[in-house]
């Protein structure tokens, strides 16, 4: 017996509240004083901040970014930049060396020591805890300066009696090891080896298919290997062949000098807009479920409104201008406007690098101890040098970094039922085959959201660099505030440059776990 | 039973009756084959073998390169033991140092009475300890013998190389030998515990308390700093031995016995009191941050006058009147108007509220000049418009039909009048009393309605003006107490005041922006969202240069404060952000039904939120909020980039370069201590805290 349902009475309509205890208008009353509120705050400090670097003699401006330096960067592609602006592209090129070389050796590590931790052998399983315990309990600060007294306190001093070739240096002036150093045929080269990996993945995915279709071993991955090698090989002795994409970079610079500056403007524009566009289509239709669009949460919202308002402020840059100025200090030059953004003399740069030529790509160089004044040093031409402050950083956030990723791939592969494994061994699978196969595809997506927040801190942490004087993009920064007095600029910067960073990790590991989920159902 | 399983008391499972079944036959034979050479074919064995040796290589090689680093003669340990008041409160006079001890005492008697009255601790199987006891003597003996001196002939092969005992010093052969004693009683004592535990069908395992074990800790340091020898300088180059100062042995071991003296009175006071002692202790560990702060900063030249108000100063002007003045009056209108019976009693308490403002306003009333020239009256403006508020708020009372609603009339006039007080002259005091007591009046709806809030209600304004009158006399009013300047705070002193105040700051701005991230109200969610993103997407060494040297710049002119107020700033800034991003996990996990359930009994959103939603959310996270915590203890230590003499900035740049040139080029060993330093703490409490959160089930809902 269900009562009936009456339809809602007129009296409830009556008896609304009056507007000053009505609940929706009241909310948006409470929400819209606060944003004003709000509003008001950041302008008072803004204009407060403005008004007092007037009163010191400096005002804000992006001026300073264009104007010479007169610092010497300890290293980096440019150790001698003529602007503030070249000088923090180089303290952001040098962080990312440290990031992206930190990310692949500490998830290395941190997979082994994960594995370890599990192992079934007593004393593997003890020292990778051990070590977990030891280095994740002390502030990466402190390992930071470990390794820097370390390396300057421990090896000795370059004499000049080692001046010559050798196999392996190590002194307080940093590590040099044998490199391969890249001569001009090393593009070509590189676009081929390129080339040769969108090969093996066509290979692979071929085999893929057939082993599906006949339900036999084919091998996939040694085949895509055998690709992967057979470029490597070929291409050292075949790159000269990539010397077609010099007509095609030569082609594409004549069109481009070609059409006016504000075609190249709208183009530019349009790009960028449509990227953010993209980016949020793409963000979107991974949200989207078999049973319509998932709820989204703010970090969704915020992310998609950060990169509209990104795509939407670069559109506006190059429109106005703006992205010939920087360009323009970024490589001293002052006709580029006319030059279409820099577009065709980076094609012509380009095109130079594939001319046919027949030398080789790389050249096996070991390092070398050269005395050029009193005092030996590594030779640049020659093998590869680390300096301390660098060793120092990478080892610190490395090691740091390893830590925590052992504990998450421990807890990515207890989170695997136990039952999966015994069923690949009851296959009769290897314990190693078990693992790669079955237990790390099924772990990996307990593990993915925290290894990239790793990635991210990982990233962030760099920034020690500071502290052993490795000329990171806060080293540089912090110099540059110094001595223009830049103070929001300089944050700016570095807010805007960590954020970009942080994103695009962010999508890298959001990219890898929607594959992952994919596989799941 | 059940009076047993209250949170906080550790509860082991109760046995089952049936007897454990027979353990499989164990040795050590069995266990080498079963973890050290596993495996059913030959192949496996010896891959597993191959593992271990090599393991076993690494591992005893970095025994034994702990062992060489620490005793290399070229150490100079002296750097660190005759720096240890230089590592620990830097630059702090010495005369003044029973100001530190004080303050350590305090926290220690607290942290014993809480240890009692948490029941925190439990007991461990004896059999536990003995392993423990076992491993460590076995990882003793072995680095003895795998420490290489300095000139000993080697023997062995090249990884596994050892000093020939023949050479072994005598020191070194005592510790050998008692670590192998220890190594070896714990192992046969322990077989027996096990045997014995497992005759009786494991329903009288032996069990000790572990707080023994920090008592037993307490009595060997003490012991050990009356009787060990340290290295200290001896002229410019050379070091020698001696005992340790009793100036700072003392202090210690005088700490240590009333520790334990605090721990054994808790004992009783926690029988007879259980749920006192719980109170006294929540409240005396909120006053004693203000207080250690006193003790330690500053000149202890107190101006009896201002407190307790006699000779020039009026009594209800001192500290004493004006916290009983508001603490007695305001007290018992937050009585009254948190559980009202009837309209009549808030209207009287109405009245006393109204009565006591045009008396305020009678007593200390001086208009500011723009007030003065709009209603040309003198003092009596104050008056006036402290009448016209009253005859509002009696109006509003007279006129509501509701006796909670005239509790609402009360809380907004009196909201009115907190505002107003802001733009009147009077001590910052009083304005800080009159917003409080405002905010607790209109909470009172909320959150009185039973007796139970009632007295929450009005304990909390006792609490809230109390600290609030001590604070003021401590770091606002101009008395005759003195700052030390701020460069006495050093060390690892400096390194736990940023931690705690970091933490202190942010957690409240943090739970409020998770709150408003989780907030169904778009604006909010998006500015809450928007900081928490752009906090967390830049490093907190850019947020310690923002709040060291840009800071400054975004404030009006002429405010100015010490770099330390910056960087806290700045360390709250960063804080708050990851507090939130923890509770707002926390707020996720707490189920719908249950903002449902708390609407379904009438719970307003205010009420829903703080009573029900947000102590399960806590709750949920308390074990990542702990483990925030120690990451911003780590955290600390980047202050030493910005230049603040933290421990860590002491240890690398001011004990090797600019004190005794004995101590030059000693970073590195400096640095080795450092992280030996870090390490037992950060260590020691994360052990701690998530072995309380496994006994207590925290974490769980």
């Amino acid at each position: 017996m269900t009562a009936p349902v009456r339809p809602p009475s007129r009296a409830s309509e009556h008896a609304r509240p009056p507007f000053w205890r009505n609940a929706l208008i009241l909310k948006w009353v409470a929400q819209i004083v606060f944003l004003f509120g709000f509003a008001w705050m950041l302008w008072v400090l803004i204009t407060q901040a403005t008004a007092n670097l007037r009163a010191t003699g400096i005002s804000f401006s992006w001026d300073f970014l264009g104007e010479p330096v007169g610092i010497k960067l300890g290293e980096g592609f440019n150790t001698d930049p003529a602007t503030s602006l070249e000088a923090m592209t180089v303290g952001m090129v040098n962080m990312l060396r440290v990031t992206w070389s930190g990310i692949i050796v500490a998830t290395l590590l941190g997979a082994l020591i994960g594995i370890a931790r599990l192992s079934s052998n007593w004393i593997v399983s003890r020292i990778a805890n051990a070590y977990i315990e030891f280095f994740r309990n002390i502030p990466l600060l402190v390992q930071v300066f470990f390794w820097l007294a370390l390396v300057i306190s421990t090896f000795p001093d370059l004499t000049v009696d080692q001046e010559g070739t050798g196999w392996f240096f190590a002194s307080p002036k940093g590590v040099a090891f044998p490199w391969l150093t890249p001569l001009a045929g090393r593009w070509q080269y590189l676009a081929l080896v390129l080339a040769g990996l969108f090969a093996a993945r066509w290979v692979y995915k071929r085999r893929v298919a057939l082993l599906e279709e006949q339900g036999r071993e084919t091998y996939a991955f040694t085949w895509a290997a055998v690709v992967v090698v057979a470029f490597l090989v070929a291409g050292w002795f075949a790159h000269p062949v990539m010397g077609i994409l010099g007509w095609v970079f030569s082609a594409l610079s004549w069109v481009w000098g070609a059409v006016p500056a504000l075609v190249a403007q709208i183009v530019l524009a349009l790009l960028a807009l449509w990227l953010a566009f993209w980016y949020i289509r793409r963000f979107l239709a991974s949200r989207r479920t078999p049973a319509g669009l998932a709820k989204l949460t703010d970090e969704d919202y915020f992310r998609m409104a950060l990169v509209g308002v990104i795509g939407l402020a670069v559109a506006v840059f190059f429109m106005t201008g703006w992205g010939s100025v920087i360009v323009d200090r970024l490589l001293g030059r002052s006709d580029f406007f006319k030059m279409n953004w820099g577009l065709e003399p980076t094609f012509d740069f380009l095109a130079s690098k594939f001319d046919f030529s027949t030398g080789n790509p790389f050249r096996f160089t070991r390092p070398e101890v050269v005395v050029p004044t009193r005092f030996p040093q590594y030779s640049q031409e020659a093998g590869h040098s680390l300096t301390p402050g660098f060793l120092a950083i990478w080892l610190g956030v490395t090691l740091y970094t390893a830590a925590f990723i052992g504990e998450i791939v421990r807890a990515g592969i207890m989170g695997v039922p136990k039952g999966q494994g015994e069923a690949a061994a009851a296959l009769g699978m290897h314990r190693g085959r078990a693992l790669r196969l079955v237990v790390l595809p099924q772990a990996s997506r307990i593990i993915l959201p925290p290894l990239g927040s790793q990635y991210l801190n990982l990233a962030k942490n760099t920034s020690l660099g500071i502290a052993v004087a490795y000329a990171e993009i806060v080293q540089v920064g912090q110099t540059i505030f110094n001595q223009t007095g830049q103070a929001l600029a300089v944050f700016i910067i570095w807010m805007t440059f960590f954020s970009v960073v942080s994103l695009s990790l962010a999508s890298v590991v959001n990219y890898y776990n929607r594959k992952m989920k994919l596989v799941e159902r | 039973m059940d009076e047993e399983r209250r949170p906080g008391r550790v509860f082991l499972e109760p046995p089952s009756s049936a007897p454990p079944p027979e353990p499989p036959p164990a040795g050590p034979w069995r266990w080498m084959r079963e973890n050290l050479f596993s495996g059913e074919t030959w192949p496996k064995i010896a891959g597993n073998g191959i593992l271990t040796l090599a393991f076993l290589l690494i591992g005893l090689n970095l025994l034994r390169f702990v062992t060489t680093y620490t005793f290399d003669p070229a150490r100079k340990w002296s750097a660190v033991t005759y720096n240890m008041k230089l590592l620990m409160v830097q630059a702090f006079p010495g005369d003044d140092m029973i100001r530190i001890w004080t303050s350590i005492g305090i926290v220690a008697v607290l942290a014993a009475w809480s240890l009692r009255s948490w029941e925190v601790g439990g007991s461990m199987p004896l059999g536990r300890l003995l392993s423990m006891l076992r491993s460590a003597g076995a990882i003793l003996a072995v680095m003895a013998v795998m420490h290489h001196g300095a000139e000993a002939r080697v023997w062995g092969p090249p990884l596994l190389q050892v000093d020939n005992p023949a050479d072994w010093g005598g020191s070194r052969l005592w510790i050998f030998l008692a670590a192998s004693a220890v190594a070896a009683a714990a192992h046969l004592w322990g077989r027996r515990v096990r045997e014995a535990s497992r005759l009786s069908g494991g329903e009288s395992e032996p069990a000790f308390p572990v707080l023994l074990l920090p008592a037993a800790a307490m009595a060997v340091i003490a012991v050990v700093l009356w009787t060990a020898r340290l290295p200290v300088v001896d002229g410019q180059f050379d070091e020698t031995t001696a005992r340790i100062a009793a100036t700072t042995a003392r202090p210690w071991t005088i700490l240590f016995a009333v520790t334990i003296a605090a721990y054994l009175l808790a004992v009783p006071l926690q029988n007879r009191f259980p749920v006192g002692l719980r109170r006294f202790l929540r409240i005396a560990w909120i006053f004693s941050y203000p207080v250690i702060v006193m003790v330690i900063q500053r000149k202890p030249v107190l101006e009896w006058a201002d407190i307790l108000g006699f000779g020039q100063v009026s009594f209800f002007a001192s500290d004493l009147g004006t916290l009983l003045v508001f603490g007695v009056l305001g007290g018992a209108a937050l009585w009254i108007v948190s559980l009202p019976r009837s309209k009549k009693e808030v209207g009287a308490a109405a009245g006393g509220i109204g009565f006591c403002l045009v008396g305020g306003a009678l007593l200390i009333g001086d208009p500011p000049a723009w007030l003065a020239a709009l209603l040309p009256l003198g003092g009596l403006t104050d008056v006036l418009l402290a009448a016209a508020l009253t005859t509002v708020m009696m109006l509003g009372v007279w006129r509501v039909a509701d006796r909670v609603e005239a509790v609402r009339v009360v809380g907004t006039c009196l909201a009115v009048a907190a505002a107003a007080v802001w733009a009147l002259p009077m001590p910052f005091l009083y304005r800080a009393l009159v917003t409080a007591f405002a905010l607790l009046v209109m909470g009172a709806p909320t959150f009185g309605g039973t007796p139970a809030g009632r007295r929450n209600l009005t304990v909390g304004w006792a609490i809230v003006a109390a600290l609030l009158v001590v604070s003021f006399r401590l770091g606002v009013a101009e008395t005759g107490l003195e700052y030390q300047s701020t460069t006495f705070l050093g060390g690892f002193n400096l390194t736990i005041l940023l931690t705690i105040t970091g933490i202190a700051l942010s957690f409240p701005l943090g739970v409020l922006l998770a709150l408003g991230r989780n907030s169904s109200l778009s604006i909010f969610r998006l500015v809450c969202t928007g900081y928490i993103e752009l906090v967390r997407s830049v490093p907190l060494i850019t947020w310690l240069f923002f709040g060291a040297s840009m800071l400054v710049a975004f404030l009006p002119q002429g405010v100015e404060f010490d770099e330390l107020v910056g960087v806290i700033g700045a360390l709250a800034i960063f804080s708050s952000a990851y507090v939130a991003v923890n509770i707002q996990g926390g707020l996720q996990a707490v189920g719908k039904g249950q903002y449902e359930a708390a609407q379904a009994v009438g719970l307003s959103t205010v009420q829903s939120t703080s009573l029900v939603i947000l102590p399960q959310a806590i709750r949920t996270v308390i074990p990542a909020l702990v483990s925030h915590i120690i990451v911003s203890f780590k955290d600390t230590s980047l202050v030493a980039i910005i230049g603040l003499t933290d421990v860590l900035l002491i240890a690398r740049s001011a004990i090797p370069q600019q004190s005794n040139p004995s101590f030059q080029g000693t970073i590195t060993q400096m640095m080795f201590f450092m992280a030996l330093f870090y390490w037992i703490f950060t260590y020691a409490f994360s052990k701690m805290s998530r072995r309380y959160e496994r006994n207590v089930g925290l974490g769980e809902r």
